[in-house]
């Protein structure tokens, strides 16, 4: 469990980083955040698609 | 950020229990309904922490749902630190079972209670080594307020929603106690029969207000009232803002005399007493003041006291008799008002009737707090005090839970009470009671023993 929130945190971390060079939106990461929030709510290929929607370039970089 | 303050002692803290706390509350946001009403934010030591919670305490309430990435943003866009992750990260690291969330709040209210004391510790020093605090009294009344405040539970707000089957089950153990003859019936008797009857006893937390015109007995009857309490060895505290203590111990005996008088012994009058007695009436004398030593009467006779020094010393008293039952004020116009203040004489009576009821209930004792009317009383027909006469006095109607007038009709028209046969009679009218209901009753007031006798035992 600890894990998992370190995981997140370090995850949006890096997206706010992203969104400081530009390279994501405000809106994009709000949402991202909020996907995070439900992550229990999905399995790994609806996750992935979900971050996909939201934004494809960081789906991409994240595989 | 600067997480922990400097401070000149080393702070009685717990950040290992600080983290277990917000780790569990955002993991299982509902647990913030049972710490919301036992944990401040300043129980928090860390500065983060402190901060962290405050934002745990404000999405909870706005939104229900907690998560790191809320507080992460929180962190962010309220620009308490740039890198929230890192005061984040440990938080996860220190999640443990929902079971650790009493014990590290038990923690927390602990070390909150201890830095208190500590804090108090020290401003007591700082005020006791200032050369400009030259009075010892105050500075010792001060000293004991700032102490008594620390060492109150932080955890009182806990105690304030009770629910029905705790209050029965005291009112049942109070019941048996009655039944048993171990509690006085409901409030504390002061054993005059009538009174009695119409108070069912004065209440803990009450304040009492006992009012009239001078000369008409107020510090007798009040003296008879404790004399007769501590004679069930219940503690009192008399406050005499004008008789000194040598005056109140020979008003005590002057009304003990009385009773073995009427019991048949031989007589001692005031005059005799306080002038040359034989040995027959010595010997009676004595016998009283034997009866009466043991009484757990306790006496302040200072004047010009403040209501902040009243309580300073009242706390100690009770933190020493835990069992006290009575406190008595003699008189509300004599308490000398706080310095520096520009408020209204009525507003500041006001302030400080309020401050002796909240003591009342601070102490859970009732407290009778005598007071003098002012002569617009005897301005008109009627002289029987009413409420309407305590409205210049900072509408201490308001705070009051009792208020008694004494009216005495042969003080104003002797003939009249001569020929009626009411001399010495002293009504004793209940304008208010926030328990019980209003009325009059008699007493016989037998002045030269300042004695208050129940009418019918003449």
């Amino acid at each position: 469990m600890g894990d998992m929130d370190r995981t997140k945190l370090i995850f949006v971390d890096t997206c706010r980083n992203l969104v400081e060079l530009g390279e994501l939106s405000k809106e994009e990461y709000y949402d991202i955040c909020d996907l995070l929030d439900r992550l229990e709510e999905y399995d790994n290929e609806e996750f992935k698609a979900e971050l996909r929607r939201i934004s494809k370039g960081l789906s991409d970089l994240i595989g | 950020m600067n997480s922990i303050e400097q401070l000149s002692y080393d702070v009685p803290m717990d950040l290992s229990a600080e983290r277990q706390i917000l780790g569990i509350l955002i993991k299982h946001p509902t647990q913030v309904d049972r710490v919301i009403d036992r944990l401040r934010p300043a129980h928090f030591i860390d500065s983060a922490h402190r901060r962290i919670y405050e934002i745990i305490l404000d999405i909870y309430n706005k939104q229900g749902r907690i998560s790191y990435t809320q507080i992460y943003n929180r962190l962010r866009t309220d620009s308490i630190t740039d890198a929230p992750a890192e005061l984040l990260i440990p938080l996860t690291e220190s999640f443990v079972a929902l079971s650790e969330l009493d014990p590290s709040v038990e923690i927390l209210l602990h070390k909150e209670g201890v830095r208190r004391i500590a804090q108090a510790c020290d401003t007591i020093k700082a005020m006791v080594l200032d050369p400009k605090n030259e009075d010892l009294e105050e500075v010792q009344a001060k000293a004991q307020e700032l102490m008594f405040a620390a060492s109150q539970s932080i955890d009182a707000a806990g105690d304030e929603v009770k629910n029905l089957l705790e209050v029965l089950n005291k009112c049942y153990i109070n019941l048996l106690k009655r039944k048993e003859g171990i509690l006085d019936a409901y409030g504390l008797s002061v054993r005059y029969p009538s009174i009695d009857g119409m108070t069912t006893g004065f209440k803990k937390k009450d304040l009492i207000i006992l009012a009239a015109r001078p000369s008409m007995g107020k510090t007798a009857l009040v003296l008879n009232m404790a004399a007769n309490v501590a004679k069930r060895n219940i503690p009192v505290l008399l406050f005499s803002l004008e008789m000194d203590d040598e005056q109140l111990g020979d008003r005590i005996v002057l009304s003990e005399l009385f009773a073995h008088k009427e019991g048949g012994e031989q007589a001692v009058t005031s005059v005799e007493y306080q002038t040359k007695l034989s040995d027959e009436q010595f010997l009676v004398t004595q016998k009283v003041f034997n009866e009466l030593y043991h009484l757990p009467i306790s006496i302040v006779d200072k004047r010009g006291l403040t209501v902040a020094e009243m309580r300073a010393k009242a706390r100690k008293f009770k933190s020493e008799h835990p069992d006290l039952g009575l406190i008595v004020i003699d008189y509300l116009q004599l308490i000398k008002p706080p310095n520096n203040t520009n408020r209204s004489w009525t507003l500041v009576v006001g302030e400080m009737v309020r401050e002796l009821r909240d003591l009342a209930g601070e102490l859970d004792v009732p407290i009778i707090l005598l007071s003098q009317l002012n002569r617009s009383v005897e301005s008109r027909d009627n002289k029987r005090p009413m409420m309407s006469d305590l409205r210049d006095s900072g509408n201490i109607e308001e705070f009051a839970d009792v208020i008694i007038f004494l009216y005495r009709e042969d003080y104003y028209y002797p003939d009249k009470a001569k020929a009626e046969g009411t001399e010495g009679l002293v009504e004793i009218i209940f304008a208010k009671q926030r328990k019980g209901s209003t009325g009059t009753v008699q007493l016989r007031f037998i002045k030269e023993y300042t004695r208050f006798i129940e009418e019918y035992t003449k």
